[in-house]
């Protein structure tokens, strides 16, 4: 006697056939919705799907280093307290680490964002020496062409937005 | 005709989402998952503080932001005024983690992760980043697979299906990530890594050295696009490239953590990356952890 296997029986899970049929729906959905989010000019089908990426927070847009351009960024943020001369809180820009950095980058959204980010950042210093004045400046400048010898460009950093508050 | 193409399509969708593996694999991706959001957790407490902290940016006034419908937080209900109980959120947030990675109440404990992960960063206003929206998306798909019993204590053989819906999600940033990239001119022309690591709030190093070099760059931004666009895309699925392919995308990451200030991102990119290991690679695995450290590694696995 001879036993007829289901193809791929032995390695597909042997759950109930209405269970399947529903995670495959569900399945379905969700990657429907992850391709309309995704792809860049499906706006009214991504409307359809906005309910679903809000809750679930499953929100794309892969575009992290798309855009560059020949400009140079800075950050500069200092503080002063009374006369004395301005510090920077977490040393120059260079050397922020990522967490510090995706902060006070995004601080530059509003002028709302950027006050909240000094009332915030004055009461993280110590309560005897509290700042009473923050400025925080964008910056940019000119990158050399691509095969141009080092050095060949050496202008400086221009400001492009500032923010700034006093207590 | 069309009920053979359709059964032959229902064999295919059968076959990718729904091959069982062994409850070691699961358990070891569970486990490593739940290693990096205890890591990812710690990293990002700076930044939730500064945010939802006594004397943080919510309470310095800033409006509860609503990106999109239906996106939640927990601590919506207690802004600005009086302030969010931070550190009763932080603990419950470190524990829930912790049950899961011991395999306690994994369902409650996958759930609750995705409602207090999601609510950690839906209303975040300042610091998120590409990580960020990656471990949101980690946490849901887990959480479904943990509903539906993937990641529980006891099983045998589990269903497949969560890892492949993280395979999917990695394929689709790498792919959509090279579609816009594609769109600008630097990346067109080869030049866009020299631009990148040019701006010091990327860069870890000085490069403008580079500029000497414009082969070199056009090598490394092209080979970039080639690996989003091609490479990993279509190849991951080849049975016998699927190591070559990992390895690939691993080396690209790591020189990307050596040279740009992006530290969340090395760690979220892994776990997408476990998802693609067989559960032969597991007990490999295993087997080598046990010998290194014996009971507890087995202990914890065996969960």
């Amino acid at each position: 006697m001879t036993t007829e296997l289901q193809p791929y029986a032995t390695i597909t899970s042997m759950i109930l056939p209405w269970r399947k049929i529903l995670i495959s729906i569900a399945i379905s959905a969700h990657l429907l919705a992850i391709s309309a989010q995704n792809v860049p000019a499906s706006r009214s089908l991504r409307a359809l799907y906005d309910w679903y990426i809000g809750l679930s927070g499953q929100l794309q847009g892969w575009t992290m280093f798309s855009k560059t351009g020949a400009q140079g960024t800075r950050i500069e943020l200092f503080a002063r307290r009374g006369n004395e001369a301005a510090t920077q809180p977490f040393g120059p820009s260079r050397q922020w680490p990522g967490n510090v950095l995706d902060v006070v980058t995004d601080a530059f959204a509003s002028e709302a964002t950027a006050q909240a980010f000094f009332g915030a950042l004055r009461a993280t210093y110590p309560a005897q020496s509290r700042p009473d004045y923050f400025r925080l400046q964008l910056l940019h400048k000119p990158i050399a062409e691509l095969g141009a010898k080092p050095g060949a460009m050496s202008t400086d950093y221009v400001a492009s937005k500032e923010f700034s508050r006093k207590w | 005709m069309v009920r053979q193409a359709a059964r032959r399509l229902w064999d295919d969708w059968d076959r990718f989402f729904f091959s069982t593996t062994s409850a070691q694999a699961m358990a070891g991706f569970r486990v490593t998952f739940a290693a990096f959001l205890f890591y990812y957790f710690l990293y990002r407490r700076w930044t939730l503080f500064f945010f939802y902290g006594p004397m943080g940016i919510v309470e310095s006034g800033l409006a509860y932001p609503r990106h999109l419908p239906l996106q939640f937080s927990l601590f919506a209900w207690h802004w600005s005024n009086t302030g969010v109980a931070v550190w009763p959120y932080y603990a419950l947030t470190l524990g829930l983690i912790a049950c899961f990675a011991l395999g306690y109440g994994t369902r409650l404990a996958a759930m609750g992760i995705w409602v207090l992960t999601a609510s950690w960063l839906n209303p975040l206003a300042v610091g998120l980043d590409a990580a960020d929206y990656m471990v949101r998306i980690q946490t849901f798909i887990v959480m479904l697979g943990a509903l539906a019993g993937c990641f529980s204590r006891g099983a045998r053989r589990v269903e497949i299906w969560p890892l492949k819906l993280l395979q999917l999600q990695l394929m689709a940033i790498y792919f959509y990530s090279g579609v816009y990239k594609i769109a600008f001119p630097e990346w067109r022309a080869g030049s866009a890594l020299y631009f990148v690591l040019g701006d010091e709030l990327f860069g870890r190093f000085d490069f403008a050295w580079l500029a000497g070099f414009p082969n070199l760059v056009r090598a490394f931004t092209y080979g970039t696009l080639l690996f989003e666009l091609a490479l990993f895309p279509l190849l991951v699925w080849v049975p016998r490239l699927r190591v070559f392919v990992l390895v690939s995308g691993v080396a690209l990451h790591l020189g990307i953590a050596a040279t740009m200030k992006v530290d969340g991102f090395i760690g979220v990119t892994a776990m997408f990356y476990l998802a693609f290991l067989t559960e032969g690679d597991w007990a490999a695995i295993v087997a080598r952890l046990a010998k290194m450290r014996g009971k507890f590694c087995r202990a914890i696995l065996a969960r």
